[in-house]
C-alpha cells in the first residue's frame, strides 16, 4: 500500500447518499492508496468536480435533490469533464437502467450486491490504467 | 350434409322413375298390335327406350348431371307416348292415359315447371295428331286390348302415387330428424360457450354486440337489451394508467391484439381485464371480431406484491449487504493482524455475505422472469458475437483454474430475434457450472443452427459428469446434484431453475446430455422469433373460434 509515502494513486468523487456505505467504500479506496471525497446529493457532486478535479467518479443513482442520470448528463456534456471517467454503482438493475446509463456516457455500470467490492477496485483500477492488485487469498 | 338427403332422395326417386318406365314399356309392348304398318318402328322405339332405361342403372352414366337429370328420363317418356300416340293415329286411344303417369313423375321429380313442360308436350303432340292424324291408317286396338292399356295404367299411377307419398314421408321424417341433431348440437354449443369462465364476445366491424356468452352479460351487468348495441358502451374499458380518459374502444388498432391494461369501470365495478381481440370471418357477415375477457383483479394484485418484492429485495437488501461486503472485505485486506480466530470467522462471514448476494439477485431475476407483465423486447441477437463475448469474459477465470476456454461458431448460425440479456445471463450460468466444477480438461462454447431455425447454444465440460438420476432433476428449484457432504462449491441452487425460467419465457428449450466421467453440455435452444408463452386468453380464443367454425 501506498499509504505511507503520501503519493496518492488517483482522485475519486464518491458519490453515495448512503453514508455507512460511503464511509466503508472511503475506507477502502484509502486503504488502497487513493484520494477520495464524498458527497451525499447530485447537486454537491456537480460541484465538487468542478472544485476537485478528480480522476474518476464513482456514482450512485438514486439521491436527493438531482438523481445519477441528471448528473452523469450534465458531466458528460461539459467539455472540461470529458476526460473523468464516471462509473455507476447502483442498486438498480435493471436492463433498460443500464442501458440508458451507458448511453448517457458512463464508463461502466455494476450493481450493489452484485459486485463485491474487490471488483469495484478492480475495474477502477482497470479505467484509471493502473496496474491490478494481487489477489488476497 | 344438405346435399347428402337431397341425393340420397334423387337416388330412390329415381329408382321409382326408372320401375314406372318399364312398366309403360311393358304396357306398350304387351298391347301394341303387331299387325300395325308402323309396328317395327313402334318397337324400335320400346327398344331404343329399354336401351336408355338400362343405361340409368350404370353408375358412370349417372354422375354426369346430363345423363341423370329427370328431365332426360321425362323427355324420354313423352317422347315414346307420343310417338305411340301418333303411330295409332288418334287421340282416343287409351295410350293417351299413359301422359298421366309422366306427369306424377314430372310433379315429383322436377315441381311444378316440369309439369307444366310435360304438359305443353303433350298438348302440341296431341294437337298435332289431331290435325294430322286423320289419315294415318288406323288399326284400332282390340277391346281386350283397350282393357290391359287401361288397367295397366290404373296399375303405374296408383304405384307412382304410392311409391312418391311413401317416399317423401320417409323424407320429412329424415329432415326432421336431421333438423332436431342440429338443433341439439347447437343447444350444447351454446350451452359450453355459455357455461365458459372467460366472457365472450364478438361484435361486428362497427364495434356493435352480436353475441355474448354469460359470462360476458356478468361483466357488462346484465344488461335488458344488447344486441347491435356498441360495445364501449355496454363495456366501459379505460387505460390503467390514465383513469378518466374515455371509453376504449377495442377496434381502433384494427387487428388482433392482446391488452392487460384495461379496466373496466362502470357504477360500483372496477375489475382488471385480459382482453384479446381477434378478427374472424362468420359466414356472410363479412369481417366481426371476437372478444375473449378474463377477470384479472386479483392477478394484478399478486404481481403487484411480487414488484414490491423485487423492490424491495433490489433496493432495501442491496445496500446493507453491500455495506457487510465491504466491511468484511476490507477488514480482511489486514487479515494478518487478527487474533486467533478472528480471521476465519470473518472469513466465513464474508463468503456468507457473498453466498447471500448470489441469492438476492437469483430472486430478483427469478421474479423479472416469471413476470410476465414485464414486456419482452425482441432484438436481433448475433450469437457469434455473443459467445466470443462471453469466452472473452471468462477467459481470465478460466485461465486460472487452467481450463482452456473454446469458442466454436458453425458458420451458417443464423442471426434471431430475441432478448440478448437473457440468453447472455442462461449461457452465464452454464459457464460458471461448467468452471465450477470442471477440475481438469476444457470447455467449449458452441453455437450451431437448429432445426426449427434458431440457434442451438452449448456449454460443454470435461467435468465429472451427471448421473442419469440426477439428470432429470437438474432443473428444478434448490437441487443439488452433490450431496451435502462434498458440497464445496456454494451455489444458490436457483441458477438452472432460473435457466429454464428465462428460456420459457423466450420460447426456447433448456436441456442437458452428460456421461459420468467423460463430461457434461448444456443446451439453450432459441427459436427464429422468441414470441412470449401462449397464454390462457390464446387457447380459449383458439377453442371458441373452432366452435363457430363448426356452427
Amino acid at each position: 500500500m501506498n499509504k505511507t509515502t503520501g503519493n496518492k494513486l488517483a482522485k475519486i468523487l464518491l458519490v453515495e447518499d448512503d453514508i455507512t456505505l460511503a464511509s466503508l467504500y472511503q475506507m477502502r479506496m484509502e486503504t488502497e492508496g487513493f484520494d477520495v471525497k464524498h458527497c451525499n446529493n447530485g447537486e454537491e457532486a456537480l460541484e465538487m468536480a468542478r472544485e476537485y478535479r478528480p480522476n474518476l467518479i464513482l456514482l450512485d443513482i438514486m439521491m436527493p435533490r438531482l438523481n445519477g442520470f441528471d448528473v452523469l448528463d450534465i458531466l458528460h456534456n461539459t467539455p472540461s469533464m470529458k476526460t473523468v471517467k464516471i462509473i455507476i454503482l447502483s442498486a438498480l438493475g435493471q436492463q433498460s437502467d443500464k442501458d440508458k446509463a451507458m448511453a448517457l456516457g458512463a464508463a461502466e455500470y455494476m450493481v450493489k450486491s452484485q459486485v463485491v467490492i474487490a471488483e469495484v477496485m478492480a475495474r477502477i483500477r482497470f479505467h484509471l490504467g493502473l496496474p491490478q492488485l494481487p489477489p488476497s487469498e | 350434409m344438405n346435399s347428402r338427403v337431397r341425393f340420397e332422395q334423387n337416388d330412390s326417386y329415381e329408382r321409382l322413375n326408372r320401375l314406372a318406365r318399364w312398366l309403360i314399356l311393358l304396357i306398350i309392348a304387351a298391347t301394341f298390335p303387331v299387325s300395325h304398318p308402323l309396328a317395327p318402328e313402334v318397337f324400335a322405339a320400346l327398344g331404343a327406350a329399354s336401351v336408355f332405361n338400362l343405361s340409368r342403372y350404370v353408375p358412370v352414366f349417372m354422375k354426369a348431371p346430363a345423363w341423370a337429370s329427370p328431365i332426360g328420363g321425362l323427355a324420354v317418356d313423352v317422347l315414346l307416348v307420343a310417338s305411340v300416340i301418333s303411330a295409332v293415329g288418334s287421340i282416343s286411344t287409351p295410350y293417351t292415359g299413359l301422359f298421366i303417369g309422366i306427369m306424377v313423375v314430372a310433379m315429383y321429380r322436377t315441381g311444378l315447371r316440369g309439369l307444366g313442360a310435360v304438359i305443353a308436350v303433350q298438348l302440341t303432340v296431341l294437337a298435332t295428331s289431331v290435325a294430322f292424324g286423320k289419315g294415318a291408317t288406323a288399326t284400332p286396338l282390340s277391346d281386350i286390348q283397350t282393357v290391359m292399356v287401361s288397367f295397366g295404367n290404373i296399375c303405374l299411377i296408383g304405384f307412382l302415387i304410392a311409391g312418391f307419398t311413401s317416399r317423401e314421408r320417409s323424407r320429412e321424417k329424415d329432415l326432421s330428424e336431421f333438423s332436431e341433431a342440429v338443433l341439439s348440437e347447437q343447444e350444447r354449443m351454446q350451452a359450453l360457450i355459455n357455461t365458459l369462465p372467460d366472457a365472450i364476445f364478438v361484435i361486428d366491424a362497427k364495434n356493435r354486440l352480436r353475441l355474448a356468452n354469460g359470462a360476458a352479460l356478468e361483466l357488462m351487468g346484465e344488461p335488458t337489451s344488447w344486441v347491435g348495441v356498441e360495445l364501449t358502451k355496454l363495456l366501459p374499458l379505460q387505460p390503467r394508467s390514465k383513469l378518466g380518459s374515455g371509453p376504449v374502444n377495442l377496434l381502433e388498432a384494427g387487428t388482433a391484439q392482446h391488452r392487460r391494461d384495461l379496466r373496466l369501470i362502470r357504477e360500483k365495478v372496477s375489475m382488471d381485464l385480459d382482453l384479446s381481440v381477434t378478427p374472424v370471418q362468420l359466414g356472410q357477415s363479412g369481417n366481426n371480431f371476437i372478444v375473449v375477457g378474463r377477470d384479472i383483479t386479483k392477478e394484478r394484485s399478486i404481481d403487484r406484491q411480487r414488484e414490491e418484492f423485487i423492490a424491495v429485495t433490489s433496493h432495501e437488501l442491496r445496500t446493507p449487504l453491500a455495506i457487510v461486503e465491504v466491511a468484511l472485505s476490507t477488514s480482511l485486506l489486514s487479515k494478518a493482524d487478527m487474533p486467533g480466530r478472528t480471521a476465519e470467522l470473518v472469513d466465513q462471514a464474508y463468503r456468507n455475505t457473498l453466498f447471500l448476494g448470489a441469492l438476492v439477485k437469483d430472486l430478483t431475476t427469478l421474479s423479472e422472469a416469471q413476470n410476465d407483465n414485464l414486456p419482452i423486447a425482441l432484438k436481433p441477437v448475433d450469437a457469434g458475437k455473443l459467445l466470443r463475448q462471453l469466452g472473452t469474459d471468462f477467459q481470465k477465470t478460466a485461465e486460472a483454474k487452467g481450463l482452456p476456454l473454446q469458442v466454436a461458431v458453425a458458420p451458417e448460425t443464423p442471426a434471431i430475434l430475441s432478448t440478448e440479456h437473457y440468453i447472455h445471463e442462461v449461457l452465464q450460468n452454464y459457464i460458471n457450472n461448467a468452471l465450477k466444477y470442471t477440475k481438469t480438461g476444457h470447455i467449449t462454447l458452441s453455437a450451431k443452427p437448429s432445426q426449427n431455425g434458431g440457434v442451438r447454444f452449448g456449454v460443454s465440460d470435461t467435468g465429472p459428469g451427471i448421473s442419469a438420476s440426477d439428470q432429470q432433476h437438474l432443473f428444478t428449484k434448490f437441487y443439488r446434484a452433490e450431496d451435502y457432504q462434498t458440497r464445496e462449491t456454494g451455489g444458490t441452487g436457483l441458477g438452472l431453475y432460473l435457466c429454464l425460467e428465462l428460456a420459457e419465457r423466450l420460447n426456447a428449450r433448456v436441456w442437458c446430455e452428460s456421461k459420468v466421467g467423460v463430461g457434461s453440455t448444456f443446451y439453450l435452444e432459441v427459436p427464429p422469433f422468441s414470441k412470449l408463452r401462449q397464454d390462457h386468453g390464446k387457447v380459449v380464443e383458439a377453442q371458441v373460434s373452432n366452435l363457430v367454425d363448426q356452427l
